[in-house]
């Protein structure tokens, strides 16, 4: 049997049926029949309630045709799409220029690195670029140890043509 | 009860599709894949329902179809993020109240706003009402205690008692879990009553001193004199 500290506590819940179904809202009933200071609660409660639904604010309603929002909203929506079709272009417009720019350096800078390594040889491959000789023969350079090479400042040279004649 | 949701405008234009939910799931496949006059279904559909649920936290018609309108147009800038496994509706009403709750928010922020403005929170006299000065003041009364209720009660209390939102549906527009919501529901009942009652206290209190401080009425010496 319930006593009126749950009842109170569940009341809110019980004058609106919002109880879950754990709940016995038969309980309540059976309670509220036999306790008046619970039913005077209650009755307080419901008639609060009921001041508050009654507030309920309804769209006006003076006999003209209520505008919908829909003619206002499908320019919005195709202005929307519109921008963002134009930024979606413009947003591909640098990344574009910027790939070109790239890919002309590119194009530009292999025949002019090729003529720098390998001369008017037209027959190297870059493979060639790596086919060098060995360090030891390398004019002045000297081994500090044997598994590093120092090249004293001022003696660096590069060979203009890696490829060599064997 | 009626699925508010899943029938969303059956009370106001009498509309009951049986077949609505598989419907609509069709009209926001095709509003997905760019279809604007299938979002142009939905928002008919959904229109009347969203500005009434907005007119109950702003007061202002006008106010409330502009923010309606605001709420569409983000909810079709952002179909994409819509999980389609989920209903419309909710997601509807969520960014919907969101918005509307954003925008009470930077009013309140700049209180000054409302002094200069002329879109308050009063709302002209419906003229179809007989005598609508009566019910301008039990809605003013019921917006002074409400505001006193904190916004994450007082929004389920709305939602609940002005719109008839299931504790379900309020769960799922505000992804919350259906115990929170009862809960919050207990407490708001609670609190909007213990306001209610002191504010009825008070102004009969009022009322009463009003009554007491009232001047003598030309002749009521007289009368009391003759009785």
């Amino acid at each position: 049997m319930m006593d009126c500290r749950d009842v109170r506590q569940l009341l809110p819940l019980w004058v609106g049926q919002d109880l879950p179904d754990g709940h016995s809202a038969a309980d309540v009933s059976k309670h509220l029949a036999t306790c008046t200071s619970c039913e005077q609660q209650r009755i307080g409660l419901q008639k609060s309630l009921e001041q508050l639904q009654s507030s309920v604010v309804e769209p006006m309603s003076s006999g003209l045709v209520r505008r919908s929002v829909w003619p206002e909203l499908s320019m919005r929506i195709t202005n929307w799409r519109e921008t963002r079709q134009r930024e979606r272009f413009n947003g591909w417009i640098p990344a574009t220029v910027m790939s070109l720019a790239v890919a002309l350096m590119v194009a530009v800078s292999i025949p002019s690195l090729q003529r720098e390594f390998f001369g008017n040889d037209g027959n190297a491959s870059l493979a060639d670029l790596f086919d060098s000789e060995p360090v030891d023969a390398v004019p002045g350079m000297q081994r500090a140890n044997p598994n590093a090479y120092v090249v004293p400042v001022g003696t660096q040279t590069f060979p203009k043509k890696f490829s060599t004649e064997r | 009860m009626l699925n508010a949701m899943t029938l969303p405008d059956s009370t106001v234009s009498g509309m009951e599709d049986v077949s609505g939910a598989i419907n609509e799931s069709r009209l926001v496949d095709e509003a997905r894949r760019g279809s604007q006059s299938a979002f142009g279904e939905l928002v008919h559909r959904y229109e009347r329902r969203l500005i009434r649920v907005i007119l109950q936290f702003v007061r202002s018609q006008e106010l409330a179809e502009d923010l309606a309108q605001e709420a569409f147009l983000k909810a079709y800038q952002r179909l994409a993020q819509f999980d389609t496994a989920r209903r419309f509706g909710p997601w509807l009403f969520r960014i919907g109240v969101n918005q509307t709750l954003d925008y009470l928010r930077r009013r309140k922020r700049r209180g000054w706003w409302l002094l200069f403005s002329d879109r308050g929170t009063e709302r002209d006299p419906d003229p179809a009402v007989v005598d609508p000065r009566q019910q301008l003041d039990l809605e003013q009364e019921v917006a002074a205690v409400l505001d006193q209720i904190p916004e994450n009660y007082r929004i389920v209390l709305i939602l609940r008692e002005l719109q008839n939102f299931s504790t379900s549906e309020i769960a799922a527009i505000l992804e919350r879990k259906e115990a929170t919501i009862r809960w919050r529901l207990a407490e708001a009942r609670a609190m909007f009553h213990d306001l209610w009652v002191k504010r009825r206290d008070a102004s009969g209190t009022a009322d009463a001193a009003s009554r007491f401080q009232e001047p003598p009425v030309l002749g009521g010496d007289k009368k009391r004199k003759a009785e």
